[in-house]
């Protein structure tokens, strides 16, 4: 059982984002929507890498997004930039999500 | 596979409903069926036809419209969430005594029961935060 957790608040609200790891399990997956984009910034998002790597979470953060806030050419390299039918096959491949708003 | 959408956040003021919005095409253009979108909280201000945006801007109402129109989606409204925000249809236009209704045809007021209906009948619920 995998669980797409998808987060939508910015680093500016880091309180979202704690509760969402606080409830991921081991090779669940994370997606970055909306003002979470903000994640993807290598200085952002290495604030939380090691949880994210200590539990094997795969993240993706959606196209749309990034360009809307003109960071889509400077995000993490670990990060994978899904459009909305990558947002869709996510929700495929993981037989239920959360969402952290 | 069959979908569901819950949103929650305002039009306008929250991203929320624009990211269900390219959410629900991405599906349809895939060949997925959405059972149902349930409004919920701010969000049920999706389902007045009164809003008028200006031409330069998204026309999130007349979206929903034509996502109606060419697949047929249920577009369901929570109830107690409408009425109280100034939402109605005609019937509770009625029964509150006010002089108008203005919910669009395109979306029905119900209760919460339909949220739950449609976890039951769908394969996926997606959760469009405010």
């Amino acid at each position: 059982m995998k669980t797409l957790h998808i987060v939508n608040k910015s680093p500016e609200k880091p309180s979202i984002m704690e509760r969402c790891l606080n409830f991921s399990s081991k090779g669940d997956s994370l997606l970055l929507i909306e003002d979470a984009a903000y994640f993807a910034l290598p200085s952002t998002i290495s604030k939380i890498t090691s949880r994210l790597d200590a539990l094997q979470i795969k993240i993706y953060a959606l196209e749309e997004d990034l360009v809307a806030r003109g960071i889509n050419k400077k995000i993490h390299g670990s990060i994978q930039i899904v459009n909305y039918e990558g947002f869709v096959e996510l929700t495929t491949t993981h037989n239920k999500s959360s969402s952290w708003y | 596979m069959n979908y569901s959408l819950v949103i929650l956040g305002a039009p306008y003021s929250t991203q929320s409903t624009t990211t269900a919005l390219n959410f629900t095409k991405a599906l349809l253009k895939n060949g997925h069926n959405v059972y149902r979108v349930f409004f919920y909280h701010d969000a049920v201000h999706n389902g007045s036809e009164l809003s008028r945006p200006p031409q330069d801007e998204l026309d999130i109402s007349t979206e929903w419209k034509k996502l109606k129109n060419e697949h047929d989606i249920d577009l369901v409204i929570c109830i107690a969430a409408a009425v109280k925000r100034g939402v109605l249809d005609n019937n509770e236009a009625l029964r509150h005594e006010k002089k108008s209704s203005n919910l669009s045809n395109s979306f029905e007021l119900s209760g919460l029961g339909q949220l739950v209906d449609a976890t039951e009948h769908s394969d996926r619920v997606i959760t469009f935060g405010p």
